[in-house]
């Protein structure tokens, strides 16, 4: 079935919509949305081909359709790869924008790559903030 | 139609029909009448039919007019076309060596059964010879202990079918149309049939209905009037608020001339009563049981509505995006063996569910069980929960009492297919799970784009308004893309930054207008001599003459 007619499909009504602020953005909560938001672009289920970046205890995973799947496959039409953690910036994102580069979804580059580098980022973990330095009237009494 | 022949009417020359008075004829007239034609001229049987020599060879076998049969037979001969010869056997139920000849025909010959074939001989029959005779290939083969070439014969059978059940996917058949192996964006034209392990054993071409047009209008409008057949009359009790002999007071007594309780002695005495607006009366038009609680739906609009919600359950972003957890499961649909439809414990369906991965779905209804709120909790609607899968069967040999304790799953016969249960609450694409027996017997209950259903008397599937739906696509084709002009030449509104005003800015307006430069210029030389002209003017002015100032300052 034609993408088209199935975004129309479940445009209106579906389990992962979320409106929260009246008159605000409309989110979607489905595996694929790269920016969670909802519209046909976007969305992890009215495309023949997504990228679904999620978090992961072994980094981040990046899940996208594989090219010979029929389109009633479900878990078998899926493929994913690995970025391991503390690969660092420069390389996560270099293994998010070759889905691009070979033509899959090129619409969605920003997308992914913001995504993969939210993450990366996240995954980081922060530097230990520096010992406080003791001023005034406590310093005079300590030494 | 003639009876075939049983065995204990050939051992009772008495039980044969039409020996005696009281056992009548049990003959069509019209196959008879073309055995008499036969003994009484052959010529006058202009060019007769394979049809009208199996009758006779039919009536023939059925008196014993052994010599009849055989010149029957005879003539029908060995060169006719093999479809028309399985489909009279069928049709006449003979059994004799000429039936065998036709199928060893069918079992030996080289090519597979064609697809033009295997449409004209209808799904069961195609499936039931095409299971003989790759048993009988096998047997073939292992004799000869040579697979590949059967394994070959075997793959190009069944794609030979897929292409065809490809083609009337999405193009309606009837016309003579271009090959469709480029429509990328059909459905798989086969599924797989799951074992109890969960491993895809064997497989089932893609019913029609689940490429039916699928209309969320007409699912949604007719949901909505069906769900209102199953409801309970109510209303407010037909006494209520009239069971007091209560009057107006009338005019006089300084109080509205509402009818009031009579009598004293206690609080009710001097209240008002019957009205709407008293305290105890009755409602305003108090509801009553004769209400319109049911609605008509046209059956073609229900039909419509059930093919619908049928084809959306075959998408699985539907079904996903009804909330049902397939991610892990392989293929929708999802269909299990037959011998699922003969499990008895409800162990087994779990076994079953959990190989198939479909067990998550289960126990997201098992997580959302709440306690509903509300007065429903004592009418015997305690718990609300979500919907499970729904299990479609074909005959139920225990499947119903294996699944049904599992929360959330509810079980169907294929022959009764309910809107209420494809789609609950109007929302497309519930989780079907189908045994064998039930998918294979989907283009039989609803029949197809072109041949009618078994079960429901000239129903066809409904066409879509457009056969391709998928706008990218049409955009992009030959057809399009032939025809549209080619791209100008890139406008952009605004090349820089924002748009100045020419008026206030002076850069600009010389970038427009470069004579207002010069213009400006001349202006301004002219506005100084003026000035210096008035400024000399001025010098030379005073308010007095220097005689009078003089004159003044004298001292």
């Amino acid at each position: 079935m034609s993408t088209d007619l199935q975004w129309l499909l479940i445009r209106n009504y579906n389990s992962f919509l979320v409106k929260r602020v009246p008159e605000g953005p409309v989110f979607s909560k489905e595996p694929g949305n790269l920016r969670n938001l909802h519209s046909h672009k976007y969305s992890g289920l009215a495309n023949s081909k997504t990228i679904a970046v999620a978090d992961s205890p072994s980094g981040v995973t990046i899940t996208t359709r594989k090219v010979k799947a029929s389109p009633t496959q479900v878990a078998t039409g899926y493929t994913t790869s690995n970025i391991r953690p503390r690969s660092g910036g420069r390389r996560a994102l270099g293994v998010a924008s070759q889905y691009a580069k070979r033509g899959y979804r090129p619409d969605l580059r920003a997308a992914a790559l913001a995504r993969v580098s939210t993450l990366v980022a996240a995954q980081k973990e922060p530097k230990p903030s520096p010992p406080k330095k003791v001023r005034g009237k406590k310093a005079k009494t300590f030494f | 139609m003639l009876r075939p022949m049983t065995p204990g009417q050939d051992q009772q020359w008495d039980m044969i029909e039409g020996s005696n008075d009281t056992i009548t004829l049990n003959v069509d007239s019209l196959h008879f009448s073309w055995v008499l034609w036969l003994l009484y001229n052959e010529s006058l049987l202009i060019s007769p039919s394979i049809e009208q020599w199996s009758a006779i060879r039919a009536v023939a076998k059925q008196y014993k007019m052994d010599l009849i049969g055989a010149y029957a037979t005879k003539r029908m001969g060995k060169t006719l076309d093999l479809v028309e010869r399985v489909l009279s056997i069928q049709r006449f139920g003979m059994q004799d060596q000429w039936t065998k000849d036709t199928y060893d025909i069918f079992y030996q010959r080289e090519e597979p059964i064609s697809a033009e074939e295997g449409e004209r001989l209808g799904f069961k029959t195609w499936a039931e010879l095409n299971a003989r005779r790759e048993h009988f290939l096998r047997n073939m083969s292992t004799q000869k202990s040579s697979l590949s070439g059967n394994k070959l014969k075997k793959k190009k059978n069944t794609s030979d079918i897929a292409e065809t059940f490809q083609s009337t996917a999405f193009e309606r058949p009837k016309s003579s149309r271009p090959t469709s192996s480029s429509s990328t964006m059909a459905s798989r034209p086969t599924v797989n049939v799951r074992s109890a392990s969960g491993e895809a054993s064997s497989s089932l071409p893609l019913p029609a209905v689940l490429t039916a047009p699928i209309r969320l209008d007409v699912v949604s409008q007719v949901h909505k009037s069906i769900a209102k057949n199953r409801r309970q009359a109510y209303s407010v009790s037909e006494k209520a608020g009239h069971q007091t002999s209560a009057e107006s007071w009338g005019t006089g007594r300084a109080v509205a001339r509402i009818p009031r309780v009579g009598g004293g002695g206690t609080h009710r005495s001097g209240q008002a009563a019957f009205g709407n607006m008293c305290r105890g009366g009755r409602m305003f038009a108090p509801t009553k049981i004769w209400r319109k609680w049911h609605v008509k739906v046209n059956q073609n609009q229900r039909r419509f509505a059930v093919v619908s919600a049928l084809a959306a359950s075959a998408l699985p972003s539907l079904v996903l995006a009804r909330g049902h957890r397939i991610e892990q499961i392989e293929e929708v649909p999802l269909v299990v063996s037959a011998a699922t439809e003969s499990f008895k414990k409800t162990k087994e369906a779990v076994t079953l569910l959990k190989a198939l991965h479909a067990y998550a779905d289960v126990v997201k209804v098992s997580n959302s069980r709440k306690l509903r709120a509300g007065k429903g909790k004592l009418r015997n609607r305690r718990h609300r929960q979500r919907r499970g899968p729904l299990v479609v069967y074909n005959e139920d040999n225990g499947i119903v009492k294996a699944f049904r304790n599992l929360p959330g799953v509810e079980l169907v016969n294929v022959r009764r297919l309910n809107l209420l249960q494809l789609a609950p609450g109007g929302h497309l694409g519930r989780f079907v799970i189908w045994t064998e027996g039930a998918f294979g017997l989907l283009d039989e209950v609803y029949g197809t784009f072109d041949k009618a259903s078994v079960y429901k008397k000239d129903y066809l599937l409904p066409t879509a308004k457009i056969s391709n739906p998928d706008v990218t696509r049409l955009i992009n084709s030959d057809e399009i893309q032939s025809v549209v002009r080619p791209a100008g030449q890139k406008v952009q509104k605004r090349p820089w930054t924002q748009k100045k005003n020419p008026l206030t800015n002076k850069t600009v307006l010389f970038r427009l207008n470069p004579y207002a430069k010069t213009l400006r210029k001349q202006e301004l030389r002219k506005f100084i001599t003026i000035r210096q002209e008035r400024g000399e003017k001025k010098k030379k002015e005073s308010a007095a003459g220097e005689t009078f100032l003089q004159t003044l300052h004298a001292p």
